[in-house]
Formats: structure tokens, C-alpha cells, sequence
């Protein structure tokens, strides 16, 4: 893994990114502002699903809209993110957190997915129900508690560089 | 960790916030009308913004004497207040129901509101490189 990193720290990409005096602080901030884009879609459809807010509304109506937000704020994310990474693989390998952020961020995709191809599936059934199922409940409640340990690793990784 | 709590007070505001001001813009939120946006977020979006007023206080006695030398961060405390000011001044055209909202004058307000409030957080997020 170790030489994987190094491999990376040099490639023209990555010189690009870390040698340019623009290139990285901009990353930085479209990745950090971009948080809140991606953090209010997905809060709010996890809200939803606890109960919480926009209750007049189906489920499938709150996630149909606000999906195609989510995915594109995420795909943002992951291209600033990766941009981001690329440009200091070693740093990011020696990090304590970093790895967590990982983990965090692999627990809240899996999390996304067995709900959308687990309960969500049979939607029409609970889709206005005034108690959604309880696994449709545990998995906004997974999913609020990865995002927080996501941007909170996140944070914690800015700060080890200074 | 007090900037943690901040992080996601910002979250839950601006979050909310954004989905409103897509609501108003059009581009976003149109299958239920924008004062029924608006009350079924607002408790969200006021936690969000007690949670960023109460943690920033504490922020900025931890770096006071940094931040009041920084020029960025003054930026951020007047679009600060002007974004509030702004956001207290409409929320009752919002809240009142559209027919009384022409198109224009929402998507007005959606976009003052937008500009204000990511204005509000990239100045903060600039702090850092001055």
C-alpha cells in the first residue's frame, strides 16, 4: 500500500496539484463548501425517514426530488475528494484519520444501498404511513451517524497538516 | 470538537437553507409549494443556525486575537448579518403561502438568500488562507 502511495506522490498529477498555488486551496474549499450542498439533501430525506420534516409528503416524493442532487453533490465530492488525495497519498497513508473517514464513508454507501434495494423496494406499501419501517428509520439513523463521522474525520484531517 | 459541533450546525442550516432557496428558485422542491417547504424545515434550520450561534461565540474566544487581525473574518460577520437580517426580513413572505410570492420576487429572494449564506461560509472557509 505504502509504494502504491508513493507511486502516486509522483505522478505529474499529483506534482500538478500539490506545486500549483491555486489548484489545491480551490479543491480545498469547493470540497469543504460542497459539504453543505450534499449534507442538507441527504439530511433532510434521512430526517424523512425518522419522521422528522416534510411529513406531508410520501418518502418517494422527498427522495425523488432531492436525489439527482444527492448523487450529483456526492459525484462532486468524490472527484474534489480523490483530486484531493491524489495530490498527498503519504500523508494521507501515515493519518489517523483518514482511514476512518474511509470506513465511515464505505459504511454510509452500504448503508445507502441496502436501503434503496432492501426496504425502499417495496415503498408503495409505507410510502405515506405515518410510522415508516423500522428499517427504513435505522437506516436514516446509520446514515446521519456515518455523514457526522465522515465530515468530523474529515475536519481532523485538516488539522494534522498544521 | 466544538468546531465539529459548528460543521454540523452548518450542515443542518445551510443544508435546509439551500433546499428552500431551490424551492423559491424553481430548480428543486416543485412537487409541494415553498411555504410547505419552508414550516416543514424551519425547526431543522433554526437548530442549525442555534447550534453554529452558540459554538461560534466559543470559536472565536479561542482564536480571538487571530481573527480579529484577520480582514476575512470581519467579511464574514457582515455577511453574516446581512444575510439574517435578510433571511428575518422575507421569512414571512415565504411562510405566507404563494399566492401572494410573484415568480420573480421568489426567485429573488432564493438567490439573495443563496449568495448571502455560501457567501457567509466560503469567507469563513477563506479565513484560513489569510
Amino acid at each position: 500500500m505504502f509504494s502504491i502511495c508513493q507511486w502516486i506522490y509522483q505522478t505529474p498529477l499529483s506534482i500538478a496539484i500539490r506545486e500549483s498555488i491555486w489548484v489545491y486551496p480551490i479543491l480545498d474549499v469547493l470540497h469543504c463548501v460542497g459539504i453543505l450542498l450534499v449534507a442538507g439533501t441527504i439530511v433532510v430525506v434521512d430526517l424523512r425517514l425518522l419522521g422528522f420534516g416534510m411529513r406531508r409528503s410520501s418518502i418517494s416524493s422527498v427522495i425523488g426530488q432531492v436525489l439527482p442532487w444527492t448523487l450529483g453533490g456526492f459525484g462532486f465530492m468524490f472527484i474534489t475528494g480523490s483530486l484531493l488525495a491524489w495530490s498527498e497519498p503519504v500523508r494521507l497513508y501515515r493519518s489517523l484519520f483518514f482511514p476512518w473517514k474511509l470506513v465511515f464513508l464505505a459504511l454510509a454507501a452500504i448503508n445507502a444501498l441496502l436501503f434503496h434495494y432492501g426496504v425502499y423496494r417495496g415503498v408503495r406499501t409505507w410510502d405515506s404511513a405515518s410510522l415508516t419501517p423500522a428499517r427504513a428509520r435505522w437506516a436514516g439513523a446509520v446514515s446521519i451517524v456515518c455523514w457526522i463521522c465522515v465530515i468530523a474525520a474529515g475536519r481532523a484531517v485538516g488539522y494534522e497538516t498544521t | 470538537m466544538v468546531e465539529i459541533v459548528h460543521l454540523i450546525g452548518m450542515a443542518l442550516f445551510v443544508g435546509t437553507l439551500l433546499l428552500l432557496d431551490m424551492g423559491l428558485l424553481g430548480v428543486a422542491m416543485r412537487r409541494q409549494p415553498v411555504s410547505q417547504v419552508a414550516a416543514a424545515l424551519a425547526p431543522w434550520t433554526w437548530g442549525g443556525f442555534v447550534l453554529l450561534m452558540l459554538t461560534g461565540p466559543f470559536m472565536f474566544a479561542a482564536q480571538a486575537a487571530k481573527w480579529h487581525d484577520n480582514p476575512i473574518f470581519w467579511i464574514k460577520m457582515l455577511l453574516l448579518i446581512l444575510a439574517t437580517v435578510f433571511q428575518l426580513s422575507v421569512r414571512r413572505k415565504i411562510a405566507s403561502g404563494d399566492p401572494c410570492l410573484r415568480p420573480a420576487a421568489a426567485k429573488t429572494i432564493g438567490a439573495i438568500s443563496l449568495i448571502l449564506w455560501i457567501g457567509t461560509a466560503l469567507s469563513a472557509k477563506m479565513m484560513e488562507f489569510v
